[in-house]
Parts: structure tokens; C-alpha cells; sequence
């Protein structure tokens, strides 16, 4: 007779539980919480603890860390955090513990004869760009916000403006160190494990330290060309045309507009500025970006509706009109203009948001139109969409650019219909031979990721060598499977 | 999991013979759910509301016993059902009688009954699934309630208090899970021909369970906390919960 069912029953251990805070003090390492934890979306939320390692530097915490892992039993669960930029649910962890980046921030070596950088996972790249930026060097890739932590920007491989012609981060990235359950890793580009953990969502292990590529700059000013386009054949036809003459390339879509206006943009494109051109006041490499103002916590979900935002989007346009064709910007308006405004993820309420982020093939551009007049035609308010050409893949098992168009906006979520037209997005993108951003989704079926991510049985593979118990894992991965164990 | 629209991958229902939680299963089923666990006392009534699902579905569906009226035991398997098919991402209550007004007025251990089944068993498992979901970090709770508790009548006094006791409970409740994030959604019925109200006259605004789930759906991606359905039976019930004693018990249904 077989009694194993019965076990469970009498075990009430088998129930999940919040790991508990007493049991696991150590001198150096606690646990607090939990708290109630999100992404910038601010949905999902779950309930999760917070895992301290205090004292010592980056090399001790990392055995610190390996040493807890390892003593403890595999029901304890970890997800590396960073800032928690990204949108949905990829850096929480229900009933687990969240790590705090606060806690490696210890390497910062800067060799300025290579222009490489080696640098603890919890710095952002807000901090570094504040004591390099200064001393003429850049970071090699920036997202839309200066508040992510180079452990996200490896983890989601982000890409900036600058993807057509240089890739994504971790193409910039010479060396990773992870803390794997199996120990601490010290991973080249080519090795398997770096190509699972760069654009792998963190669920190989913390990377605790890596070593990225700067770029020299001579000022801390972008040179910036501005054209406005009339409908969305018109902004492809100038992106195609003219962004290989550029470093950085971005559109501005506004989705509130329609009929023979649809798809109409603000399209930039920007250069580093040469000191030789510099003629403002302070040194030509000063940086210290502000806020200008803070969204408090009790603004309303309905502050956002369809015509406060098409105003917006009107005024945008008609600036974009205005400006010069060539204009001198600062760093942070160019590249984080919504940093200016701290916590702004609260404009949009309780409910939260979600960013719908594709990428669709070159050739796809039928695919591109139809979702921009789908999104034009839903009656949400949606900010600008973003629209960008991407370069060559990393290569890396789950990172997300590759060839082709990525469109991105942000779109307010728990409205009736909204879960319907994005899978109907989705498919039209799947079939097209694109894919959705993890580092956005909070929604997109799991069973489209393997048809998005052909890799993801090496990527599963590698994860599984390294963490074999599967103790890294996240809300986003368990509601993806995208760790074998979670299949 | 639940996903930034609400949709869960796995649901429980308590009650698992209900046919409006069996149409709300079917719906969700189409969307992201996968894993039903249907809970109730008679196998008999939860099988076609499994062949059902999994006949527009691939979701996989167990069956466990589960009775509202053994409030010793309700702890106990809910925490059973948790560990064993668990995570449960929403938990539907839905389990609930009728009774028979007009017999049970004299009968107390019938009132006790109806008392128990649709007020005591569903706080019970609703307490054990709030500890559930407070170790698990996440959850949302569906319970349906009744338009019936929300001025209990006459007619059914005895099966409307208890839906009156289950409405107060579940919507405080959710108030409590707020902070958690965990969410409650209370939906109150008007009539619904099922085969609980065969046989009673059809009171007006009476509906369909896959009326009741479409509504229940949209609730859920809205997030809202209370719902009536038909929506219109708001309105009615608003008029109806303000009028005098004297003429509200003249009023025929
Ligand atoms: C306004 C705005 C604009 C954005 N623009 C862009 C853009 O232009 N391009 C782009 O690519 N992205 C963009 N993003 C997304 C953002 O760059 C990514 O989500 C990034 O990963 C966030 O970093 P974070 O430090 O906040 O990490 P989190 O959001 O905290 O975590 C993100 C992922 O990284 C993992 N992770 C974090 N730290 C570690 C670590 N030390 N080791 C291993 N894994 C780790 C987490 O587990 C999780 O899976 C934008 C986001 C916002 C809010």
C-alpha cells in the first residue's frame, strides 16, 4: 500500500510559510519584513521579506550569502532585487526573500587607462554616472531612467537609445561575479552561465559584481536633432533613413492621435556633444540632475483620463514642433526626462500600470501599424509610446532585443478589456516572430514564451546547474514557469 | 500566480457544486487559469461542473471533500487543500442553501442549519484562508453574497440574515486584507435561476449563472471590491433598503 500521499497530511510544515525572522540571526545577516512589495507598476503586489548582510565587503557578503544559502533548507526561497524599476512582478517574491541592493555597494574601481569600471550590483547608474560623468566618462547603455542598479541593468540586459549601433548592456559587460547556490561564480561573456544570467531575470544566482565598459566623453551636453513626422509611415520612413547617422535614436508616438494623423511622432536623435562646440557656462562636464517635484501617494486613479492626457500629448507634439531642429540638452532631459518627477509611477493611483513592450522583426512593419492603430483605438489614456529600431541580438538565452522594431508605452491596468486586446497583441506579435520585454510584462501568457524565447531550454538548463534546489526564483518566473522546476 | 490584470492561475472554489462558481471557473479557465480545485460535500454535483470545464478547457480539476457545516474540520482541510494542490491563488465561497422558510420558522436546529452553512462555515474557511494567504504573500477572495442579506425580509428571513452575517463579514474582511494586497471582491446576486431557486417564483431582474460570471469577470479585471448583478439590482436595492418597515413589507417579493 502506498502511504506517501498520507504523509503530506500529517506534515503541516508542507504549508508555505513566510520564512521566519528569528530563526536565521546571525551576527552579519537578518531578515526583516514582510512588507508589501511591487515593481514601478505597482501590480502585482505579494507579500515578501527582506534578506540583510550587513558589514564586510562585496567578497565577504557573497560568502556570507553562500553560506546561508547552504545551510538552510531548500524551501527558502531568494530574488534578487534591485530597484525595482522594473514593471511587474520580475523582482518580488511571495513568502520568499527579496535582497537588498542598499548592501553591495562596496567595489567601485575605476581604471581610467582601460575605461572599464568594477562595480558592486547595488550601485545605480545614477550614482555612477554622478562621479564619472564629471572625470569624461559615460555609461555604454541607459535606460529612460537613471534609477536602476547595474545588477537589474545585467539582469534584464536593458537596452538604450543607443541599441542600433551598441547593443545592449551586458555586451558592454566583461565580467560577471554570481553567487549561485553552487557557489561563487566568476563568468566571461562567452561561458554559458553568463549568456543565462545576462538577460536572465535573476534566477541564476545574485550577481554581486561586474565589470562594464565606460565611454569617453568630452562634455556632459547632448547635441540634439529634432523633426516632427505627420503620421506613422512617415516615422518609419525617417527612422529608416536617417538613425544610422546618429549614436541615439528615439520616437515619440502619440497614441491619442488618429485617422491620417496616426502614429504621428516627435522623433530625436542625439550625439554626444564635442567640447570643441561646448560653449555654455561650468565645466563642460558638470552633472547634477535634481527633482523638480514629488507625485505624493494619495493622487487618484482618475487624474489620468483620456483628454488630461491628450492635452499632454498635444502640448509634446506641438513643442516638438517648435523646437530647433538642432538644440544642446543636458544628459538627464535627453535621455530621463521623467526622472525630474520622483515617484511619478503614482499619477496613475492605487491600480497601478503596466508598459506593453514588443519588439517585432524588420519586415514586420504591417504588424508595427496595426498594434499603434489597436492601442490608438482602445479607450485607455496612454502617454506617449515609445518607437525604436533595434541593432544586433546579445545572443545571451532570454535577453530581449533583437533585430526589428520595439515599440513600448504605458497603459493604466484593472480596466475591463485590457487583459483581451493585449493577448490579442500578442498574438499578432508572436506570429510576426517578435517578442514581449520581461522586464515590462506583468501579463503575457506563460505559454507564449518559449514561442518568444526559443532559447529558454538552454536558459532552463543553465539555471538548473547552477541553482539545481531552485532557490532563486521570482513571482514573475513561477507565473511564466520559467525556471525547469516550474514547469 | 495573479497577473497584473487580476487573472489567477489557480482557484478553489468552496462550494464546488455551485453553478455560478462553476461558470466563473470556466470563464477564468479561459483566460489563466489552469488547476481548479473544486470543494464540497457531494462528488455527484461537483462531476459535471469538472467535465464541464475541462470541455472548453485544458485546466486540470480535483475534487475534495469539503462541508461547511463540519466547522471542526473546516481549518484542518482548508489548510489540507493549501498544501496539497496549492499555491491557491483565489478562493471562491460559494457554498450556501436555501432552506425552506415557511418549514424552518419553527424548527431551530434548521435555522442553526442554514446559519452554519452560509454564515459560520464560510467565516471559518474564510479565517483559514486569510492565514493561508497571509503565509503564502498573495491572494484574492471572490464571495457571493446575496441582494437578499442586504435588507433581509419576511419572505426569507432565515436564509437572508445568514447571507446579511456573510456580507458584513467578507467585506471587512477585505478591508483588513487591504494592506496585504490581498483583494476581495463581494458580489451580491439578485435572483438566479439555478437549481437552488428551482421551482420559486422568478423575482424581477432574474438572471442567468454565465450572466452572473460575465459580471463577476469584469469585476475581478476592475478590481472592483462590491458588485451587484444584474447592475441594475444596485439601484433597486438602494430604493428598496430606504423604505419605511411599514411599506417595505407590503412590497411583494
Ligand atoms: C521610467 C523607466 C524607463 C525605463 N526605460 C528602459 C529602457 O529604456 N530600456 C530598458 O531596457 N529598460 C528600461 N526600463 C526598465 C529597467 O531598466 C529594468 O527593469 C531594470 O532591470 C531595472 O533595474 P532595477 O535595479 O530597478 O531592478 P529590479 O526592477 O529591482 O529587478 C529587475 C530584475 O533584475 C533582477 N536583479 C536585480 N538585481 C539583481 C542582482 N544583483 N543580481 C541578479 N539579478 C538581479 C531582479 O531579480 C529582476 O528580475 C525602464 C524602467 C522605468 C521605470
Amino acid at each position: 500500500m502506498n502511504l506517501s500521499h498520507l504523509v503530506v497530511h500529517l506534515q503541516p510544515c508542507s504549508i508555505t510559510k513566510m520564512p521566519d525572522t528569528e530563526s536565521h540571526r546571525s551576527n552579519d545577516l537578518s531578515i526583516s519584513g514582510p512588507t508589501l512589495n511591487s515593481g514601478w507598476g505597482r501590480t502585482p503586489k505579494s507579500l515578501g521579506k527582506t534578506l540583510q548582510i550587513k558589514g564586510g565587503d562585496t567578497r565577504e557578503k557573497e560568502v556570507e550569502l553562500l553560506e546561508f544559502i547552504t545551510s538552510n533548507d531548500t524551501s527558502i526561497k531568494i530574488a534578487p532585487r534591485g530597484l525595482g524599476r522594473s514593471y511587474g512582478d520580475s523582482s518580488i517574491l511571495s513568502s520568499g526573500l527579496l535582497t537588498d541592493p542598499n548592501q553591495w555597494k562596496d567595489t567601485f574601481d575605476f581604471n581610467s587607462s582601460k575605461g572599464t569600471l568594477r562595480v558592486s550590483s547595488g550601485f545605480s547608474l545614477d550614482e555612477i554616472m554622478r562621479k564619472l560623468v564629471p572625470q569624461g566618462y559615460f555609461v555604454p547603455v541607459t535606460p529612460g531612467t537613471r534609477y536602476v542598479t547595474i545588477g537589474g541593468a545585467v539582469a534584464a540586459d536593458i537596452h538604450g537609445k543607443n541599441h542600433h549601433v551598441d547593443g545592449s548592456f551586458t555586451d558592454h559587460t566583461n565580467e560577471l561575479r554570481v553567487v549561485s547556490p553552487t557557489g561563487v561564480h566568476v563568468l566571461k561573456r562567452s561561458d554559458p552561465e553568463f549568456k543565462a544570467t545576462a538577460g536572465g531575470m535573476g534566477l541564476t544566482g545574485l550577481v554581486s559584481e561586474a565589470v562594464i565598459d565606460l565611454i569617453p566623453i568630452s562634455t556632459s551636453k547632448m547635441k540634439v536633432t529634432t523633426r516632427v513626422t505627420q503620421n506613422i509611415d512617415d516615422t518609419i520612413l525617417e527612422l529608416e533613413e536617417n538613425d544610422t547617422k546618429y549614436r541615439y535614436s528615439v520616437a515619440w508616438i502619440d497614441c491619442m492621435a488618429k485617422g491620417r494623423s496616426l502614429g504621428r511622432s516627435v522623433i530625436t536623435w542625439g550625439e554626444h556633444l564635442d567640447v570643441s562646440e561646448f560653449t555654455g557656462e561650468g565645466g563642460p562636464c558638470s552633472f547634477d540632475p535634481r527633482f523638480l517635484t514629488s507625485v505624493p501617494d494619495i493622487a487618484p486613479s482618475w487624474l489620468l483620463n483620456r483628454l488630461s492626457v491628450r492635452a499632454f500629448n498635444e502640448l509634446w507634439y506641438q513643442k516638438g514642433k517648435l523646437s530647433n531642429e538642432i538644440s544642446i540638452e543636458s544628459i538627464e532631459t535627453f535621455f530621463h526626462p521623467l526622472d525630474m518627477v520622483g515617484s511619478w509611477n503614482r499619477l496613475y493611483g492605487q491600480k497601478g500600470f503596466l508598459q506593453y513592450q514588443f519588439v517585432v522583426p524588420f519586415g514586420a512593419e504591417d504588424t508595427l501599424k496595426e498594434t499603434v492603430r489597436l492601442l490608438s483605438n482602445v479607450k485607455v489614456p496612454s502617454f506617449l509610446a515609445v518607437l525604436k529600431r533595434f541593432g544586433k541580438g546579445s545572443g545571451n538565452y532570454l535577453s530581449f532585443p533583437s533585430p526589428g522594431w520595439t515599440l513600448a508605452l504605458d497603459i493604466p491596468t484593472h480596466r475591463f478589456g485590457l487583459a483581451d486586446l493585449l493577448d490579442r497583441l500578442d498574438s499578432m506579435v508572436v506570429a510576426s516572430g517578435g517578442r514581449v520585454y520581461l522586464a515590462k510584462d506583468s501579463r503575457v501568457s506563460k505559454h507564449l514564451i518559449p514561442m518568444m524565447y526559443p532559447e529558454i531550454e538552454s536558459f532552463r538548463e543553465v539555471a538548473h546547474r547552477l541553482d539545481p534546489d531552485n532557490i532563486f526564483t521570482t513571482d514573475m518566473s513561477r507565473r511564466l514557469a520559467l525556471r525547469v522546476d516550474e514547469l | 500566480m495573479i497577473d497584473a490584470n487580476s487573472m489567477p492561475q489557480s482557484v478553489a472554489v468552496f462550494g464546488g457544486g455551485s453553478e455560478i462558481a462553476g461558470e466563473i471557473v470556466k470563464l477564468l479557465a479561459e483566460k489563466r487559469c489552469e488547476h481548479v480545485v473544486l470543494c464540497g460535500p457531494n462528488f455527484q454535483s461537483m462531476e459535471p461542473i469538472r467535465s464541464q470545464i475541462q470541455s472548453t478547457s485544458s485546466a486540470k480539476v480535483d475534487l475534495v471533500h469539503f462541508d461547511l457545516s463540519q466547522i471542526d474540520d473546516i481549518e484542518k482541510v482548508v489548510n489540507n487543500i493549501f498544501s496539497e494542490h496549492g499555491p491557491i491563488d483565489c478562493s471562491i465561497i460559494a457554498g450556501g442553501i436555501l432552506g425552506d422558510q415557511s418549514n424552518d420558522e419553527s424548527s431551530p436546529i434548521q435555522v442553526a442549519k442554514v446559519a452554519t452553512v452560509n454564515y459560520v462555515g464560510p467565516a471559518t474557511a474564510l479565517t483559514a484562508i486569510r492565514n493561508r494567504y497571509l503565509d503564502q504573500g498573495y491572494g484574492q477572495i471572490i464571495v457571493l453574497s446575496s441582494v437578499a442579506g442586504e435588507r433581509v425580509r419576511r419572505s426569507n428571513y432565515i436564509y437572508g440574515a445568514s447571507k446579511a452575517a456573510l456580507d458584513g463579514f467578507a467585506l471587512s474582511l477585505g478591508e483588513s486584507l487591504l494592506d496585504k494586497g490581498i483583494y476581495t471582491l463581494v458580489v451580491r446576486p439578485g435572483f438566479v435561476s439555478t437549481k437552488m431557486t428551482e421551482g420559486l417564483k422568478k423575482a424581477p431582474l432574474s438572471q442567468s449563472p454565465v450572466q452572473v460570471a460575465k459580471d463577476v469577470l469584469k469585476a475581478i479585471e476592475e478590481q472592483k471590491e462590491l458588485i451587484w448583478t444584474p447592475p441594475a439590482m444596485r439601484y433597486v436595492m438602494a430604493i428598496y433598503r430606504h423604505l419605511p418597515r411599514k411599506i417595505a413589507r407590503r412590497v411583494p417579493f
